[in-house]
């Protein structure tokens, strides 16, 4: 019945249009929010969006990708985060997991991969060997880390982790989406 | 078997009963023939040691016999200055790759082998990754990261 009249007549009624005079009949966020309207900044509502249907490149490198197929399983199931949806081709993926070791005979591949996928893009490094390049660091094939190749978001230790703490880390790659303000990495410096 | 047959090319080690050390490296392709007709038909592995201060790289040829189930090993040494081996890919097909991964990482070359070249290694890598007295120069995107 409100509804109707409000937009029957508009002014006479009251509605919050702006107008100074009738600045008394605003109503505040949270009395909208109880009416079931809810104002977000059309980047906020994508953020929030983006979060929860994040597209991971199936790719597996090394031992950490069986960590990674686990987790997409039954037990641990990383669709309840909306992470299920994992591509073969990177022309239709968000995430790049890097989950093993990059040998220096696959840089190019990874590369290439990362550079296929389209914008806006993440990467997470998944085990010491994408972080650092683990035990492997000193031989002769291995490449230091994913961040010496591709920029990466997210790093998840273990060796490999867990599959809890993968999910961990792909739900610290949404809430950096969500937070952007968070974004900003803070050491403990003394 | 093996004993019987080439007594003055191979012994047996000791403390073993199916490891031989081949005597010298003509004898290794006749008797890897021999091994062949005999009915060891499946090559499982070759491989190399690299023994830096004595001066030789030892091959290891792993063959087995499918009727017996036997397993025997052929131990060979090659110099280290001039590593130079009769390939063994005539007698079991399954030679040409393990004998490309051999020279890949020691470079020891097989003679008569169909295509030698680099198998694991990427091309335009230099250097045999696996001698002992390997150094490695790491790439920009290689090495120890230091936390300073």
């Amino acid at each position: 019945m409100a509804l109707k009249t409000n937009i029957l007549f508009p002014r006479k009624v009251g509605m919050p249009d702006g107008d100074p005079s009738q600045i008394h009949d605003l109503l505040t966020p949270e009395e909208l929010e109880s009416r079931g309207i809810l104002f977000t900044s059309l980047d906020k509502l994508f953020r929030w969006g983006t979060g929860w249907s994040l597209w991971p490149l199936q790719f597996g490198l090394a031992c950490c990708a069986i960590e990674m197929i686990c987790t997409t399983q039954s037990r641990f199931d990383m669709s309840r985060f909306g992470f299920e949806v994992f591509r073969n081709s990177p022309r239709q993926a968000d995430v790049m997991l890097v989950a093993g070791t990059i040998t220096e005979k696959m840089r190019p591949s990874v590369e290439l991969l990362y550079h296929q996928m389209p914008e806006p893009k993440w990467v997470i490094a998944i085990g010491s060997c994408a972080i650092s390049g683990g035990p492997f660091v000193d031989s002769y094939s291995v490449v230091a880390g994913a961040d010496k190749v591709v920029p990466v978001d997210v790093y998840i230790p273990g060796c490999p982790p867990r599959p809890e703490a993968i999910i961990d880390g792909m739900l610290q790659l949404k809430a950096k989406l969500r937070y952007p303000e968070r974004q900003k990495v803070v050491r403990d410096v003394k | 078997m093996v004993q019987q047959k080439f007594s003055q090319m191979v012994e047996l080690l000791p403390d073993t009963d199916c490891e031989y050390r081949v005597m010298s490296l003509q004898a290794l392709l006749p008797i890897c023939q021999e091994l062949k007709a005999a009915g060891y038909a499946f090559l499982a592995d070759i491989t190399a040691v690299d023994y830096l201060n004595e001066g030789y790289f030892r091959l290891l040829y792993q063959v087995c016999n499918y009727q017996n189930g036997d397993i025997i090993v052929l131990k060979v040494d090659v110099s280290r200055d001039e590593p130079l081996v009769e390939s063994v890919c005539p007698v079991w097909a399954a030679a040409n790759w393990l004998e490309r991964e051999v020279y890949d990482m020691f470079g020891i070359v097989f003679k008569n082998h169909p295509r030698l070249e680099r198998i694991l290694m990427w091309e335009g890598f230099e250097g045999w990754p696996l001698r002992k007295d390997f150094v490695h120069q790491p790439t920009k995107y290689q090495g120890r990261r230091r936390l300073d």
